[in-house]
């Protein structure tokens, strides 16, 4: 349904901003990790975009634009718990390329991914540091565009593309630790 | 060629550039991209059952709807609201009025919305302490508005569940306009009559009912009709549905003086 000037602002909100209720609650589980805090970073995301509403403009991305709402929400929590440092970005400058050349290859990625449950997956995500498991969430799992991501996360597009890269690499090296703890990892040099 | 770099294999992944020739004759290129490939999707998969869980949205949607939205009847919140509201209306409705008078002085040919100006003085009618000639009778109200506008508007019409709070004369476009001021099932409404035309003031969009053209928008929280008959025009302002607002209105367009 269509945002149209005969609405009022409250179901003008409702149009736009309540189908992504879906998309903002996984971003949050992505970001948490749990699911209670993940019903709190929701409800703080969305009455923090109520009261903002009128800075929204409508036929602009609101699903970008409540991303970019529960990201900054989110941080705001790391940094009032003291959790996180100085700055929210830090992990770019602080994980190094990795180093492909001891790396682990999978004969068939995708037959060794199956072995992994939703919530094993999921865990190894959270496990990630914060941008990274948003930006890859928003990347692989939303399917935003590097340039709507780079909007989200007020960066750069360059650098969502190198964080989506380092952070899907990171997850496959969780994904490995897990597997070979396991016992169902194949090795292949 | 040299092998693909992590850029380009992001640009591949997102379909922002095509699969280089290099990668079917590379194993190593095109291992990487299928796990790349292989983690994206098993990533996705795995939040396809992530979903809010109903008792959660619908908890949501009640916690929004509260923090807008104005009391319901029958709220004991709202004894305690209009009481707070008392405190704190004259410092409200006195910043309203000098937001309105310095946007006339300064937007003197009407740069300010209509729209707003609508919300405006709805918003100060809205206030139980608002400066009304108070009183219920329709024809008192009715001759009230006359002798301070110089024409006879058309009164508010009877309809079951409401009851006239007063009228009023307010600045609206640098002139003066006329209203009444209802109590409704559907909380205050306002009724201003004006000799500037929905057309002229840009309101909202156009429709038909039966032969009458009429206009709508919204404005904030805000709802507004309006309906030129003659040289005059009728709005009726408030936050009810479209359709209370435009039955009204045309219940007012139709009475027989008007």
């Amino acid at each position: 349904m269509l945002v149209t000037a005969s609405m009022t602002d409250r179901e003008q909100f409702d149009t736009a901003a309540l189908p992504h209720l879906e998309s903002v609650y996984r971003a949050a589980v992505a970001l948490c990790g749990r699911r209670q805090d993940a019903d709190e970073l929701v409800q703080r995301t969305f009455l923090k975009a109520i009261e903002r509403f009128d800075s929204f403009a409508p036929g602009t991305n609101c699903k970008a634009w409540l991303l970019r709402i529960l990201r900054n929400t989110w941080f705001d929590e790391l940094r009032h718990r003291r959790v996180v440092g100085p700055t929210v970005s830090a992990d770019d400058a602080r994980l190094a390329e990795p180093d492909r050349s001891g790396e682990t290859t999978w004969t068939d990625a995708r037959d060794l991914l199956e072995n992994f449950s939703d919530e094993q997956v999921i865990k190894a995500l959270n496990e990630l540091p914060d941008d990274q498991r948003l930006t890859l969430y928003l990347v692989d799992v939303e399917e935003l565009s590097h340039e709507e991501a780079a909007g989200v996360l007020d960066v750069a597009v360059g650098t969502v593309k190198s964080r989506t890269s380092r952070a899907r690499a990171a997850l496959k090296e969780r994904l490995e630790a897990h597997a070979r703890d396991r016992g169902f990892i194949g090795r292949e040099r | 060629m040299n092998h693909l770099s992590d850029d380009m294999i992001e640009s591949v992944l997102q379909g922002d550039m095509a699969e280089p020739p290099h990668v079917a004759q590379c194993l190593e290129c095109r291992r990487r991209l299928a796990e790349a490939r292989a983690l994206r999707g098993r990533l996705k998969g795995a939040f396809a059952s992530v979903g809010p869980n109903e008792a959660f949205a619908a908890q949501l949607r009640r916690q929004l709807a509260g923090a807008g939205g104005k009391p319901r009847r029958g709220d004991p919140r709202t004894s305690r609201r209009v009481l707070r509201f008392r405190r704190v209306a004259w410092p409200v409705v006195l910043a309203a009025a000098a937001v309105l008078v310095i946007a006339f002085h300064l937007f003197p040919t009407g740069q300010v919305s209509a729209q707003a100006e609508f919300a405006a003085i709805h918003a100060m009618h809205e206030s139980p302490d608002a400066q009304l000639f108070r009183d219920s009778d329709p024809a008192r109200v009715v001759a009230h508005l006359a002798a301070k506008l110089g024409f006879t508007p058309a009164s508010p019409p009877p309809v079951e569940g409401m009851s006239i709070r007063g009228s009023c004369v307010d600045r609206f476009c640098g002139h003066e306009a006329g209203s009444y001021v209802l109590d409704t099932p559907h909380g205050v409404i306002s009724v201003m009559v004006t000799t500037d035309d929905p057309e002229s003031l840009k309101l909202g969009h156009r429709m038909q009912r039966g032969e009458r053209v009429l206009w709508a928008c919204a404005y904030k929280n805000c709802r507004i009709v309006g309906a030129k008959v003659g040289d005059l025009s009728y709005y009726v302002v408030g936050e009810a549905p479209q359709e209370f607002l435009l039955d009204l209105l045309l219940r007012i367009v139709s009475r027989p003086e008007s």
